[in-house]
């Protein structure tokens, strides 16, 4: 899998470490806004489309919506996106 | 069903994913992601990224790669017990997680690391750089909207970075009382100047620009003389320091 070639780089010691951090506050973030989404249907199990809503919502989450809306999502986009 | 991070097999993630594998295919000339990415490895229960490009040819339960060309699942994603682990800190207690939800966190987590990497990655390409650095990272998380993770981040790698310091620094000749009396009990902790009481396996811990080990993910550990995170204490719990003289510096 090791491409080769001149866009190959390398990455310092400490970036991973920045990166564990950073998916922590990551996961973390999406499931307090995916929670908030079940708690005003009342529920109390988190599923997808309590996710799929929290991105939908978020603007900084703009990057995964073509990825939670590849799957097989039933929800239709244009009731379920706010205004952008 | 819980997907185990075992399993070789690709089942329906792979027929709901989008064509191309986010992470692995050096197919988009546009996102060049570092390879590191490519070895996240799952054996790892603190889900660090793996540097090591060969990590993954030979993982220690034993799965083999189908095909050169099939992405192995746990190659793509974090693990999802850690992923778990991490909602559940923020959900309430008597909160419960869909399979559903858990997997699809699990893959937002990996597109957004390719996302922050792609965008860091572009700027060394830019600047003509070969390393992406910490600082890369940051700003590229900023740059993208998550100005809100900079500061903690920041702080946190910057204490990371103290604590490696006061690692590397921490010489046998800057500990005035290595090797005096190894073979005397434990005493108070300190280092008051007075006869130590640095035992073996009794690490160097109360130096005052220490943090917590655990807040870093690893490190001293009280009473394990033997860690190599501590190296440089190690020095005061090994047995051997043939030419050392305590007293030197007090002459």
């Amino acid at each position: 899998m090791k491409k080769s070639g001149d866009n190959v780089n390398v990455i310092s010691g400490e970036a991973p470490i920045v990166f564990v951090n950073a998916c922590e506050l990551f996961i973390e973030d999406l499931t307090r806004r995916s929670w908030m989404v079940t708690m005003k249907g009342k529920r109390r199990t988190l599923h997808k489309d309590d996710v799929v809503s929290a991105v939908m919502a978020t603007d900084i989450f703009d990057f995964l919506v073509s990825l939670v809306s590849d799957s097989t999502n039933h929800l239709d986009l244009t009731t379920v996106k706010r205004g952008t | 069903m819980e997907r185990g991070a075992e399993f070789p097999h690709f089942g329906s993630r792979h027929a709901k994913s989008s064509p191309a594998p986010r992470l692995v295919l050096p197919v988009n000339p546009n996102s060049n992601i570092p390879d590191f990415i490519t070895n996240i490895d799952t054996n790892n229960a603190n889900a660090n990224l793996n540097v090591d490009a060969n990590a993954n040819a030979n993982t220690s339960n034993g799965n083999q790669r189908a095909h050169p060309c099939i992405i192995r699942e746990q190659d793509q994603y974090m693990p999802i017990a850690n992923v778990i682990r991490i909602m559940r800190r923020i959900l309430p207690s008597h909160a419960k997680i869909s399979d559903d939800a858990k997997e699809t966190i699990q893959e937002c987590v990996s597109e957004y690391i390719s996302f922050i990497t792609g965008e860091a990655n572009e700027r060394c390409q830019r600047e003509q750089r070969k390393t992406v650095t910490a600082e890369d990272v940051l700003w590229a998380m900023g740059k993208l909207g998550f100005d809100d993770y900079v500061e903690p981040l920041t702080v946190y790698l910057n204490r990371y970075r103290e604590a490696e310091n006061e690692r590397n620094n921490l010489r046998v000749d800057q500990l005035p009382y290595v090797g005096f009396k190894r073979s005397m009990d434990y005493g108070p902790v300190g280092g008051p100047p007075g006869p130590p009481p640095y035992g073996p396996g009794f690490p160097m811990a109360h130096h005052p620009a220490m943090f917590d080990a655990s807040a870093m993910g690893g490190g001293y550990h009280n009473g394990s003389g033997a860690g190599g995170s501590s190296s440089s204490s190690a020095g005061a719990q090994n047995s051997g320091l043939p030419s050392f003289d305590p007293y030197a510096q007090f002459k």
